[in-house]
This record gives structure tokens, sequence and C-alpha cells, in this order.
């Protein structure tokens, strides 16, 4: 061994030497780098699960507001045909109303020409009376007394009522 | 100039610079030493070049691993959110290297990682740094008869001048074990060596390992640990098996000793070796294949040791069984 170059002291401080060295590097360079990598990993997987859960809400979000809208939408639709549908039940309601109301003045006009031309009719036959006489006294001249004819003009009066 | 044609001419200056230095200023004889040199001593305790390596080795990863994790520990988050510069490397080989080892074992790798990236992160540096030009060729020649004394002989500081030719041929011819352009009767000693070429690094590294090793087996498996290897139950062959085990878990020690030893010191030999047969470009070969050995070494070394621990804490087939019931 001692031919080899084997001897005990230094080999004792080679172990001595390999002992300081492992706890030095431990201490600054294993455990520093072995933490950090460990923190890194831990960190990346954090940040890829944060980056999951909000893609996740914002595909809740997203859901959320197309709900939303759909369901605006089909509100307002239905707003919209409701109100289409009063205001087709409101015309018709004003149709008939108006018709009736149209049949109503109608048949008041007609009531009244009828009245207006019954009174004129009325006052047309008095006046025609007393025109005929007049025109009948006029024509017959002075011999006609007007005493005795009453039987003749009522009589003409009457043919006249029967023409109209 | 096409990058061909560049290259080409490259070698070709560089191998005519090779004969002329093979021509005026003649090599010494390379020195080849298993033993790491002593350099002084402090106390009665001597100090090896390896030694000194080895804590220049260890400055350095402190010194490394102090500023490029000083963000870090001081808890800045925006270091933590982005890592820059040297924080990013020392991650990087860090992580890479966990990583690994959790590929080894998954269930003790976090356990044993500070042991396990320890030998890694100190056996790299350690073997690469016997490849920087100067390591083990600067030094100074010490007087052979005064081995245990203090003060060195100062005859040449010879490092890698190659200037004094003369005395070097002679001292070869002489028949001298270590002549480095040294006079006979000195050796030279060069001021680095790389730790995973002397013995005592990787025999301690070794003796690391395998305490672990055990420490883990008798922990996970308590005295049923033993039953690996003093199998009395199975039979004759159980038994013969049991002690071959045994063997071969001290076999480990020297396997891994020698194993790192063997082949950071020849690479280093050989590239000695090959700088001596030609000075130029005839080790830039094997230059890039000590880098990868370099490499390929620190990392089994690691790895084995994780492997073995994760072994040794499994239970052995049918004794699982008996060693849960008691």
């Amino acid at each position: 061994m001692d031919k080899l170059g084997v001897d005990l002291p230094l080999l004792l401080s080679q172990i001595v030497n390999f002992s300081l060295l492992a706890i030095l590097l431990n201490m600054f360079l294993y455990k520093p780098i072995l933490n950090a990598l460990q923190a890194r990993s831990e960190r990346i997987r954090e940040s890829l699960d944060n980056a999951e859960k909000v893609k996740q809400q914002l595909a809740r979000v997203d859901a959320d507001y197309d709900a939303k809208l759909q369901e605006a939408r089909r509100e307002g639709q239905t707003i919209i045909s409701q109100a289409q549908e009063r205001a087709r039940a409101q015309e018709a309601e004003l149709l008939v109303v108006a018709r009736n109301n149209a049949a109503k003045i109608e048949e008041e006009a007609r009531n009244k020409a009828e009245q207006d031309r019954q009174q004129m009719l009325r006052g047309l036959q008095g006046q025609l009376a007393s025109l005929v006489t007049e025109t009948a006294s006029n024509v017959l001249g002075r011999e006609l007394q007007t005493k005795g004819h009453d039987e003749l003009i009522n009589k003409s009066i009457d043919q006249l009522g029967r023409l109209n | 100039m096409s990058t061909k044609r560049k290259v080409i001419i490259a070698v070709a200056i560089t191998a005519v610079i090779g004969i002329a230095l093979r021509r005026f200023l003649p090599v010494g004889t390379p020195l080849v030493s298993v033993r790491a040199e002593e350099l002084f001593h402090i106390g009665g305790y001597t100090v090896t070049n390896s030694l000194v390596l080895t804590w220049l080795v260890m400055a350095l990863l402190i010194v490394l691993s102090v500023i490029g994790t000083s963000k870090l520990r001081s808890g800045n988050t925006e270091a933590l959110k982005q890592p820059r510069g040297l924080q990013n490397a020392l991650e990087y080989a860090v992580e890479m290297f966990y990583n690994t080892m959790q590929g080894v074992s998954p269930k003790f790798a976090g356990r044993f990682f500070v042991v396990v990236a320890t030998i890694f992160f100190l056996v790299l540096p350690s073997n690469w740094f016997g490849l920087v030009p100067g390591v083990g060729s600067i030094g100074l020649c010490y007087s052979h008869s005064a081995e245990h004394a203090a003060a060195p002989n100062y005859v040449a500081t010879a490092g890698i001048s190659t200037d004094i030719a003369e005395p070097v041929v002679a001292a070869a011819a002489e028949g001298g074990n270590y002549t480095h352009n040294c006079p006979s009767g000195t050796a030279f000693h060069p001021f680095l060596r790389s730790g995973s070429a002397d013995l005592n690094m990787t025999l301690a590294l070794a003796l690391i390992s395998f305490a672990v090793t055990e420490f883990w087996g008798f922990r996970s498996l308590g005295l049923g640990y033993l039953g690996k290897f003093f199998n009395f139950k199975g039979g004759a062959i159980q038994f013969a098996v049991g002690i071959i085990e045994l063997v071969s878990e001290f076999a480990r020690i020297v396997s891994f000793a020698f194993r790192l030893f063997g082949n950071i010191f020849a690479g280093e030999v050989v590239l000695l070796v090959m700088a001596f047969l030609f000075p130029t470009l005839l080790s830039l070969p094997f230059y890039g294949l000590e880098l990868f050995v370099g490499l390929i070494q620190a990392f089994v070394f690691a790895m084995l040791t994780m492997a073995f621990i994760d072994m040794a804490a499994e239970s052995h087939g049918d004794h699982g069984h008996e060693e849960h019931a008691h």
C-alpha cells in the first residue's frame, strides 16, 4: 500500500475534505437550488391552475351573457307580439265601435231626412191646397164662389195626397 | 480560403513547430510516479500536490456555489422567476444530475443526493484539472535523501523548461528512477496533481461510498441485512452465494478506488508519453479522449454508488418475507 502512495493521514484528510465539501455544497448548492426548483415547479403548477380557473370563469361569464341576451331577446319578442296583439284587438274594437257609430249616425240622418221630408210634405200639402185654390179661383174667375166648392177642393187635395 | 485548407495549413505549421521543438529543445524523460508527490509539511502533516489541487477544486466549487446561489438564498423572487448566468448554469447542472439519479434510484435519490452529487461534482473537476497544462508539469526538484525534510532542495527550477537537456540525458542514462531534468539524487515534484490520480482520494471516496451503502443496508433492513451474506437456510449453494456476495461487497471498495485512479492516472501517463514522443499534435486526440474519460468516470462513480445504495435497501428474494415478519 505504501508503494501505491496510500497513507492513512492523507486518506483521512481526503475523507474530511469530502465531508466538508458535502456539507458546504449541501448548504450553498444543493439545498438552495433544489428548493428553488421545487418552488418554481409549484409556482408553475399554481399559475396553470389559475389560468384554467380564469378560463372556466370566463366561459361561465360568456355563457351567462349569452343566456341573458337570449332571454332579453325572447322577452322583447313577447312584448312586441303582445303589443301587436293588443293593437290588433283594439283596432277591431275601434272598428266595431266606429261602424256602430256610423250606422247610428246614418240611421239618425235617415230618420231626420224622413222627418224633414214628411214635414216638408205636410207643409207642401197645406201650401199646395191654398195654391191650388188660389190658382183655381184665378182660373175660374170671379164666378166661382168659395162657398159651395169645398167638396171639390178637398177632392183635389186628396188626389194630391194620393199622387204623392 | 476554405476551412479545409485552413485546417491543413494549421496542422502543417504545428507539425513544423513540433519538429523544431523536438530538434532544438529536447524534452526530458517522462516522469511517472504512482504516488502523489509531497510538497511540504505542516507540523508533521504531509501535504501532497494532489491534496493541494483537491483544496483548489473544493475552494472553486464552494466559491462558485456561494456566488451562484446568493440571490436564491436571499429569497430574491426575481432570481426564482428568471435564473440567469452562473445561477442558471448551476441549476442546470444540479437539476440534470438530480434527474439522472432519480432515474437510477427513484426512491432514494433525494435522500442520498448530497453524497452522490458531491462525489460527482468533486471528481469531475478533479479529473479535468489534471488535463490543464501546467498541472503535473510545473514543479521543483526535491532532494531524494531528505525525503521528510521540510525544505526542498532547490537545485533547478526545471518545470517545463527544456533548455538544460544535457543533465537530463545524463541522469536518465545513469538509471535514475525519477528524472525530470533534475540532477541525480533529486526528484521532480509537480506542484499540482489531479486528485483522482492519487489513490488516497479515490480510496477515500470508495470508502465513503461503501460506508454509506452498508449504513443504508442496515438502516433499511436491520440485522436482516446480514442475511444476504450469511445464508444458512438455503443450503450449501445459497451459503456459498452469500459468501461470494460478501466478498464482492468488499471488492467494490477496491474496484471503485482503482477504476477511477487507473483511468485518470493512465490518461495522464498517456498524455505525457504522447507529448514526449512528439511535442505537438500527437496528444491532441488523447486530450479529447481524456476529457470524455474524465466525465464518464465521475459519472460512473456517482451512479454506481447510487445503484449500490438502491440495491442495499432491497431485501433479497425469499429473505424479504422473513425480515418483514421479524
